[in-house]
């Protein structure tokens, strides 16, 4: 099961939370859903259309709760017959992160909460501070995700 | 299925660690191509030791090539990793119910509609179960349909998958607890890769299901450590389990080394308990001697 | 349905030795009633307890010995008792070393047969 990481700081945190989670996939992305690093994904085609899917969902998260009066919602999970799926956010010096995180029936959404928390928490410790992320224009969007991708799948 | 095929194995080529070597394994096995299901299934399963799709494909795969003691062993080890891995169930079933007990098949399948209700495969092989008794088990997918199986040896005999060498009988591993009750049918020493050292645990129809156990409870061994350790609850000592047909104790016997002690349900639970230290020393003795 | 499971859980709590007890969803390793003292971190001891349960239940079946009704785990600095109330719901309580676990195995079967089914 590989593990590859643009940002080499965010490979450390990653590789324990999948072993203490035991978790499937993860991604780690912007909220832009550019790929920060991965876990599990074979193809890249997957990663990427996985990684827009998670962004937006926690876009459309993030309305919804301006909408209904909060801040922001915490983790979302939902649950299939034998996969789970959690999708959160975490603060890093980098920037806020979305982790998103497919799971089996090996173990539990509470353990991936859990370990969840120290994962986040590792991230925010372990980023560099002194480059904090711009601001993804749009018309960088495509070519910043693409690039990921490529180093992500070594091409 | 041929597209499929060449498909996934260039996944696979191009990463030789990608999980889709199971779903490879698979079509392969269903194409009928047995021997090369089970080189591919063995070398995902040496990267991933503890993948459960991947043991109950290779299940599957012995199942096929008419090797049920070997196939029980994957599924053992799928079960162990994941006790509710639906596939490892029905396949477990299957194989118990060929080896002559049904009622260890029915509750195996029990839970696998505890675990997924709608599953119409294994709804259909748990009536079949309880209905046939002697008759030959419906074929529930994923299960293969039944084939002529051989004679089970008393023995189960060594696991195909890497790195687990060969099983012994009972009665042909050290008598480390020669005159305690149960010696080679209810006390088990085995090690926390889950392979067994010593004594035996006996199946409800009196055949040795000791490998089966060592690696379910190699798996409960390492969960343990990691509550405590998380919990602060420093080293754990032991584990009691009441269960509906037994008691069972658990504990480490130095380091690397784990012992079970079962006791029927008529057994107060702190006699087994006491049974299980005495079990220890006898284990810890015979370890020092073996300079272990 | 939560006022059964808060008088269980007080009823366990107050054994002394009892640092916190809970009712747990079995699959999900989450707490859906609790009682805890400071310092315990509930959510940990929920999902722990949870999937030891689950791989202990594995275990059982593996040796025939059937399904597992209640789990004691001792170690140096404590004690998990778990007991399974439901296929989906365990009764969980954390607890000294010194604590009398066949008092509070009681109260916790007690629980466990009052949860709903």
């Amino acid at each position: 099961m590989t593990t590859t990481v643009v940002e080499v700081w965010t490979e450390g945190p990653l590789v324990r939370y999948v072993a203490q989670a035991s978790a499937r996939l993860v991604v780690v992305m912007t909220p832009a859903g550019q790929v920060l690093a991965q876990h599990g994904f074979p193809r890249a085609v997957d990663l990427m259309g996985v990684a827009a899917i998670g962004a937006a969902i926690m876009a459309s998260s993030g309305a919804l709760a301006e909408l209904v009066g909060e801040a922001s919602f915490g983790a979302l999970f939902h649950a299939g017959q034998r996969h789970g799926i959690h999708l959160a956010a975490c603060r890093t010096p980098r920037g806020p992160l979305v982790v998103l995180t497919v799971f089996g029936r090996e173990t539990s959404i509470g353990l991936v909460e859990l370990f969840f928390d120290e994962f986040a928490a590792a991230l925010d410790a372990a980023a560099p501070a002194d480059q904090a992320r711009g601001p993804v224009l749009a018309e960088n969007f495509e070519a910043e995700l693409g690039q990921s991708l490529a180093s992500l799948f070594g091409r | 299925m041929a597209d499929d095929i060449r498909a996934l194995s260039d996944v696979l080529a191009r990463d030789p660690a990608s999980l889709v070597y199971a779903d490879l394994a698979e079509a392969l096995r269903r194409r009928g191509d047995l021997d090369q299901a089970l080189g591919v299934a063995v070398r995902g399963l040496a990267r991933h030791p503890d993948h459960a799709d991947g043991l109950d494909c290779a299940g599957r795969i012995h199942a096929d090539r008419g090797d049920l003691a070997q196939a029980r062993d994957a599924w053992g080890r799928a079960l162990a990793v994941a006790p509710a891995h639906l596939g490892a169930l029905k396949g477990m079933a299957f194989a118990l119910f060929r080896a002559g007990d049904p009622r260890g098949a029915e509750a195996l399948l029990e839970r696998a509609l505890a675990a997924e209700p709608g599953d119409e495969g294994a709804r259909r092989a748990l009536e079949t179960v309880r209905r046939a008794g002697a008759a030959a088990p419906s074929p529930a997918e994923p299960v293969p349909a039944p084939a002529p199986a051989p004679e089970l040896p008393p023995a189960v005999p060594a696991a195909a998958l890497p790195g687990a060498p060969p099983a012994d009988s009972a009665s042909e591993r050290p008598a480390v607890f020669r005159g305690m009750e149960g010696a080679t049918a209810d006390i088990l020493l085995f090690d926390d890769r889950g392979l067994v050292v010593a004594g035996g645990l006996a199946g409800p129809q009196g055949k040795d299901v000791s490998e089966l156990a060592a690696a379910a409870l190699a798996g409960v061994s390492g969960e343990a450590a990691r509550t405590a350790q998380y919990l602060s609850l420093g080293p754990w000592g032991t584990i009691v389990a009441e269960a509906e047909r037994a008691n069972l104790v658990l504990a480490p016997v130095g380091a690397g080394a784990l012992l079970l002690v079962r006791r029927d349900r008529s057994v107060p639970v702190g006699l087994t308990v006491r049974v299980a230290e005495r079990a220890q020393g006898a284990a810890r003795a015979w370890l020092e001697r073996q300079g272990a | 349905m939560s006022e059964i499971l808060d008088r269980a859980l007080d009823r366990i709590s107050r054994v002394r030795g009892v640092r916190g007890s809970m009712v747990v969803a079995a699959d999900d390793g989450i707490a859906v009633a609790q009682l805890l003292m400071e310092g315990v971190n509930g959510k940990a001891v929920a999902a722990l307890a949870g999937s030891l349960a689950r791989k202990m239940g594995g275990a059982a079946a593996a040796t025939g010995a059937g399904r597992v009704r209640f789990l004691q785990m001792d170690a140096a600095e404590g004690t998990l008792l778990v007991a399974m109330a439901t296929r989906d719901l365990l009764v969980v309580a954390l607890a000294d070393p010194t604590v009398n676990v066949g008092l509070c195995r009681i109260e916790m079967m007690r629980a466990a047969e009052a949860a709903p089914r």
